[in-house]
C-alpha cells in the first residue's frame, strides 16, 4: 500500500506540473460573431457517498458529466468545443461553441435551442461601449452642476463597492492607484492591459480626489472591481460578448458589488438579462449607458430597474432614463493621462458614482441594518437633483437644499 | 411472520425516491458515473477496507427539479481477512441555490452482500455551498447493531487556482441513548488534504484521523490515522 501511496504522491505532483500548462481559453471576442453560447442544468450541489473526505470532487463528477453531454451536443452539430463557464447564481453550466463558416450562429443556436438536453442556447452576442475619446481638457462638468464638492462633504462613497464591467483600467494610474480592490480579466487577449474606455469610465467614477494631480472622481472614496470584458478593437471602439460581460456579472454579483456599471449596449441577451434580474434580486443597483437611437434606451439600458442614463448635452431626456454629464467629460486615460471624453458611457459613471455617494450617506444614516433605498429624484427636465437624491439617502441636507426641493417635480424608484 | 428490517424498509422508500426521479423529466436530466480507487476506504475516520486499497463504482442521476439519486459500489472488509461488496444507495432534493446556498434532505442505505446482518440505513439533511457544505445524519440503527447514531460534519475546500484545492473535514459520530462503555463514546474525525481534478481526472491525497471509542465500527484496534490517496475518473 505504501508504493501506492509513493505512486499517488508521484503522480499527483506529476499532475499538478502539468496541469499548469493547460489553460482554458477565456477569449472569446475574437471571431464572437461565429460563437454560441449553450446552457446546460446545473445540478445544486448535494450528497455524493465520495464526498466526505475529498471535498470538491463532486464538483469534478458532475463537470464531467456536462462536458460528456456538451461534447456530444457539438459534435451532433458540426461544431467545436471552445470553452466553458459554471455559473451557479443562475443555476447554468456555459459552453461555448464554435460555429464552422459558412453556417450562421443565429441558426444553430435556434436548432440547439430544440434538443430538450439544453436549458437555452443563443448566439454570442457583440456589445460596444457607448462614447468616443477625443484628447482635450476643461473642466470637470460634475463639479459646478452637481456641486461635487459639497455633496463630497457629506459622503465620498467610503468603502462602496463598484463594479466596472468594462475594458482594462490602468491601475497604476496616478489618479486610480489604490482605488481598485479587484481586478479580473474574462477577455484573455493580453495580460492586463490598460485601455482608454475602462480606464476613463474607471476615473469619473472613483478617481482619487486631493492628490494634487488630475480629476476627482463622483465618489473618490469607493473601492473599484475593474472587471475586463471588453477590448478595445480601435481607438474609438470598445467591443463585449456575451460571454465576458456574463462572466464579468457574475463575479461582480458574487464578489459583494453594490453597483454594477455597464458602459454599453447591444442586442438583448437572455443570459445577461437573467444576471442583471440576478443582481438587482440581491439589491446591486444596476447602471446602464443609454442609446437614444433605441428603444427605451436599447439593452440592458431597458431593462425593468436598470438606471437608463443618456448624456445631458445630447438632446431632451426620453422618458424613463435620466441625464448626467457625458459630453468633454476630463477623464482619466492610459499611460498616466488625463483627456476630454463624451457619450453616454460617461454619464453612466457619473450616475454609478453618485449612487455610490448615496449608499454611503444611506449606511450613514440607517446603520449597516437598514434597508437600500437608491432613489434618485430627478428634475422636470430629466436631469438627476444630485443634492436632493443625496440630501434624501443621508437624511439631512447634504447641499443646495432649498435649490433642490424647489425642482425636484418627480422622483424615480430604482 | 418476519417484520422487514430498516434496510428494507427505509430501502423500500429508497427505491420509490429513485424510481421517482428518474421517472421525472427526462429532459435537462445528467445521469453521471465514476470509478476510483482509495489506498484506504475510510469511513467516518474508520477503516473499512483493512487499510487496504479499495475500488468504488459510483452512479449518479440529476433531475431537473433538482431531485438527485445515485448508487455505489465498494469493497469492504467489516469482517477481515473476509471483503465484502458494499452497495450503497442514495436519493435526496437540493433547494435551488439563493445566495450560492442551498439545502438538500435526503436518505442512504448501505447493504453488505454475504453480511446482510450490517444493513443500515441514514436520513440527512444540509447546507451546502460554493465552498463548505455542512450535513446532520440520523441512523436508527448504525450498522445493524441496535445503536440510534447522529453523525455532524462539515466540510470546506479552497480553490488554488481552476484546477486545484485544499480540503478539509471534520466530524462527529454521537451515539444516541442507552449506549455504555467505549461503544458510548462520541467519535471524532478530522482530514485534510489536497485535491487536483482535470479532464474528468480527480487525484486527492489526504491525511484523516479518529478519536477512539464510539459506536461500531469502532477504531479499537486499528490505525487511528492514516494518509490516503486516491484517483478517479468520471465519465
Amino acid at each position: 500500500m505504501k508504493a501506492l501511496i509513493a505512486a499517488a504522491v508521484l503522480c499527483f505532483f506529476g499532475f499538478a506540473m502539468a496541469h499548469a500548462a493547460d489553460s482554458t481559453n477565456t477569449s472569446a471576442s475574437a471571431g464572437a460573431e461565429q460563437q454560441v453560447l449553450v446552457l446546460l442544468n446545473l445540478p445544486s450541489p448535494h450528497f455524493r457517498p465520495d464526498g466526505n473526505y475529498t471535498a470538491g470532487y463532486a464538483d469534478a463528477a458532475g463537470s464531467a458529466t456536462r462536458r460528456r453531454l456538451a461534447t456530444a451536443l457539438a459534435r451532433g452539430n458540426g461544431l467545436s468545443l471552445a470553452t466553458d463557464w459554471p455559473m451557479p447564481l443562475l443555476g447554468l453550466d456555459c459552453y461555448v461553441m464554435d460555429v464552422p463558416a459558412p453556417r450562421h450562429a443565429d441558426d444553430v443556436a435556434a436548432l440547439l435551442a430544440r434538443d430538450p438536453r439544453v436549458v437555452w442556447a443563443q448566439p454570442m452576442n457583440v456589445f460596444r461601449s457607448l462614447g468616443h475619446d477625443d484628447p482635450l481638457f476643461s473642466l470637470q462638468p460634475a463639479a459646478r452642476e452637481w456641486h461635487l464638492s459639497e455633496m463630497h462633504a457629506t459622503a465620498t462613497g467610503q468603502g462602496v463597492r463598484v463594479a466596472i464591467i468594462d475594458s482594462g483600467v490602468q491601475l497604476d494610474h496616478p489618479d486610480l492607484a489604490g482605488q481598485v480592490a479587484l481586478n479580473a480579466n474574462f477577455v484573455g487577449d493580453r495580460d492586463d492591459p490598460a485601455e482608454s474606455h475602462g480606464t476613463a469610465v474607471a476615473g469619473i467614477v472613483a478617481a482619487r480626489a486631493d492628490n494634487h494631480v488630475g480629476i476627482a472622481g463622483v465618489a473618490p472614496g469607493a473601492r473599484l472591481f475593474a472587471l475586463r470584458a471588453c477590448r478595445q478593437a480601435s481607438p474609438a471602439d470598445t467591443l463585449c460578448t456575451t460571454l465576458g460581460l456574463a462572466l464579468a456579472m457574475h463575479m461582480a454579483i458574487d464578489r459583494g458589488a453594490q453597483v454594477i456599471n455597464l458602459s454599453l449596449g447591444g442586442p438583448s441577451d437572455r443570459l445577461i438579462q437573467q444576471l442583471i434580474e440576478a443582481a438587482l434580486a440581491r439589491g446591486i443597483s444596476v447602471v446602464a449607458a443609454a442609446d437614444r437611437t433605441m428603444a427605451r434606451g436599447g439593452f440592458p439600458a431597458a431593462l425593468h430597474g436598470v438606471v437608463a442614463v443618456v448624456d445631458e448635452a445630447s438632446g431632451a431626456t426620453p422618458a424613463g432614463m435620466v441625464a448626467a454629464p457625458g459630453t468633454d467629460v476630463p477623464a482619466t486615460l492610459p499611460g498616466s493621462r488625463w483627456a476630454l471624453v463624451s457619450g453616454a458611457s460617461y454619464a453612466a459613471a457619473h450616475v454609478s458614482g453618485l449612487l455610490a455617494l448615496m449608499l454611503e450617506a444611506q449606511g450613514k444614516a440607517k446603520g449597516a441594518s437598514g434597508s437600500v433605498d437608491t432613489t434618485l429624484v430627478v428634475k422636470a427636465d430629466g436631469q438627476i437633483d444630485t443634492c436632493a437624491s443625496l440630501s434624501r439617502a443621508a437624511a439631512i441636507c447634504a447641499c443646495d437644499c432649498a435649490a433642490s426641493a424647489q425642482m425636484a417635480v418627480s422622483i424615480t424608484r430604482h | 411472520m418476519r417484520r422487514p428490517g430498516p434496510f428494507l424498509r427505509w430501502g423500500r422508500g429508497l427505491a420509490c425516491a429513485v424510481g421517482g426521479a428518474v421517472l421525472a423529466t427526462a429532459a435537462q436530466a445528467q445521469f453521471g458515473a465514476s470509478v476510483a480507487i482509495d489506498s484506504d476506504y475510510r469511513y467516518r475516520g474508520v477503516s473499512l477496507s483493512d487499510s487496504k486499497p479499495s475500488p468504488r463504482l459510483t452512479l449518479n442521476y440529476d433531475a431537473p427539479d433538482r431531485w438527485y439519486a445515485g448508487a455505489s459500489v465498494t469493497r469492504a472488509a467489516l469482517t477481515p481477512p473476509e471483503s465484502y461488496a458494499q452497495m450503497l444507495g442514495y436519493a435526496g432534493w437540493a433547494t435551488q441555490a439563493v445566495d450560492g446556498r442551498s439545502f438538500e434532505l435526503g436518505i442512504d442505505a448501505s447493504h453488505f452482500a454475504g453480511i446482510a446482518g450490517y444493513d443500515f440505513a441514514e436520513a440527512f439533511a444540509g447546507l451546502l455551498a460554493e465552498r463548505w457544505s455542512a450535513r446532520l445524519y440520523y441512523a436508527p440503527d448504525y450498522y445493524g447493531r441496535h445503536v440510534q447514531a447522529g453523525y455532524a460534519e462539515f466540510n470546506a475546500h479552497v480553490p488554488l487556482d481552476q484546477h486545484a484545492r485544499l480540503f478539509g473535514h471534520v466530524g462527529a459520530l454521537v451515539p444516541l441513548g442507552g449506549v455504555h462503555g467505549d461503544a458510548g463514546k462520541t467519535r471524532s474525525d478530522i482530514s485534510a488534504g489536497a485535491g487536483l481534478a482535470l479532464r474528468g481526472w480527480d487525484l486527492h491525497l489526504a491525511a484523516v484521523a479518529a478519536s477512539r471509542g464510539g459506536p461500531y465500527p469502532a477504531v479499537y484496534s486499528g490505525r487511528r490515522a492514516a494518509i490516503v490517496a486516491g484517483a478517479s475518473f468520471s465519465f
